[in-house]
């Protein structure tokens, strides 16, 4: 049986070899579909610990990609003993950094940790404006719209997102929050989203209360 | 609202050249305080230490910020007995590209990951990372790791700001260049903000807070 504490540790210390080690064990065992929850958990409560550190100034920016890959990978090798549960998704994201902003590596972190934890995530990419955000949102019919950005004048790229998805009559039934340098709660409410986040890890939970997973 | 005697200087030394040339250029005597470089990566460890450099300075004066956004580190501080007058800068990195309208439609037009001076010598820059990651994870993974990092990223873009000389830094950025993938461009900057800063007067561009007030997302909007 696998310890589950070990494998946590494991993930937080971005020891990829143990862990890989641990999971190929756990699979060929031939796991119950219960077990193999119980060890998605494990490597998820892993990741909290990843961005813990980070948040001590011990792991840097390259660690959270870092982390974000190990957990796909993961995932990917427990896949065919999830069963059912390993094809339900956790929900739909539309991501992308708004117009007048190129930066993107908080959210190529945001996209990476959101993948692990089960979401189907469609990045759009950088500078990308209300028109783009829109055309998606109405495609796709996502759970949450994450749109981000660093610079301060992003906020107003954010806000009229929001206001163009609202014109279309897209913004009910969805959740938006926003991500990246500028954001505060006043921020949050000037542009009209539901939350805000300045850290990857925060953010995904976020979006598992909205489902109610976490 | 200008600039009076008596006001101070609250400044980061990361910009320190850059203070001191914009100085030298309006023949500002004001006095500094300076603080150290690195707080930034803990935006809440700089709003501390500036709050109590805030705290110890005479009643009634202006302390002009020599800052940036940093992280929100700006938010939150309490002015106490004194005005503070802040740019509207998202960080360093626009302050000396002069204004948050430059510094977009340079990110526009050119992916760029900027880079000065006062950031190779006191910053925990994105060599140090690098370097940092390879001895922890190795150089096969580091690479795959800053790949998906700066997927996105064509420039390192070194700021001319006019206070050293730009071409001196070649000979530290070529192996970062080479290493990360990115090509070298050399970014028109200068210290024109830092001199508004020092002289006045405040417009739309920075934001003054009176005695008593708290720092807040006008800082951000508008």
């Amino acid at each position: 049986m696998i310890d589950l504490d070990v494998l946590t540790r494991s993930v937080g210390e971005l020891d990829e070899d143990k862990i890989q080690g641990l999971l190929d064990e756990f699979v060929k065992s031939g796991p119950s579909e219960e077990d193999a929850q119980r060890t998605v958990a494990a490597c998820q409560k892993g990741m909290g610990m990843v961005g813990e550190l980070f948040e001590k100034g011990e792991y840097f920016v390259g660690d959270l990609i870092y982390a974000g890959a190990i957990l796909s990978d993961a995932l990917n090798v427990l896949k065919p003993v999830m069963g059912a549960a390993s094809g339900a998704k956790t929900g739909t994201i539309v991501l992308g950094t708004v117009q007048g902003d190129m930066h993107d590596i908080g959210k190529n972190i945001f996209k990476s940790m959101a993948e692990a934890a089960g979401y189907e995530v469609h990045d759009l990419g950088i500078d990308q404006g209300a028109a783009a955000f829109v055309a998606k949102v109405k495609e796709l019919k996502p759970d949450i719209l994450g749109m981000s950005g660093i610079l301060t004048l992003s906020i107003e790229s954010m806000k009229s997102t929001v206001e163009a998805l609202k014109a279309e009559g897209l913004r009910d039934g969805m959740k938006v929050i926003i991500g990246g340098n500028p954001v505060t709660e006043e921020v949050r409410a000037y542009v009209g989203a539901d939350a805000y986040t300045t850290n990857a890890a925060e953010g995904v939970k976020i979006c598992q209360r909205w489902g109610g997973l976490s | 609202m200008s600039v009076t005697a008596g006001d101070v200087v609250v400044a980061c030394r990361t910009i320190g050249a850059e203070l001191e040339l914009a100085m030298a250029r309006t023949g500002s005597t004001l006095p500094v305080v300076w603080v150290e470089s690195g707080l930034h990566a803990r935006p809440a460890s700089l709003r501390e230490r500036l709050q109590e450099e805030l705290d110890g300075l005479p009643d009634g004066i202006a302390a002009l910020m020599a800052f940036g956004f940093c992280g929100k580190a700006l938010l939150g501080l309490r002015a106490g007995t004194r005005r503070l007058v802040i740019p509207k800068a998202d960080d360093c990195i626009t302050l000396l590209l002069g204004s948050r309208r430059a510094r977009s439609s340079l990110s526009e037009s050119s992916r760029t990951y900027f880079l000065t001076k006062g950031w190779l010598d006191n910053e925990r820059n994105i060599w140090g990372e690098y370097n940092d990651c390879v001895a922890r994870h190795g150089r096969k993974r580091t690479d795959a790791i800053y790949k998906m990092m700066l997927g996105h990223y064509r420039h390192l873009g070194l700021i001319d700001t006019g206070a050293y000389d730009v071409h001196s830094l070649y000979g530290r950025t070529a192996e970062i260049e080479a290493t990360l993938g990115l090509a070298r461009r050399i970014v028109p900057g200068g210290v024109s903000f830092l001199e508004r800063l020092l002289t006045g007067p405040w417009d739309g561009e920075f934001v003054v807070v009176e005695p008593g007030g708290t720092v807040d997302e006008s800082v951000l909007l508008g």
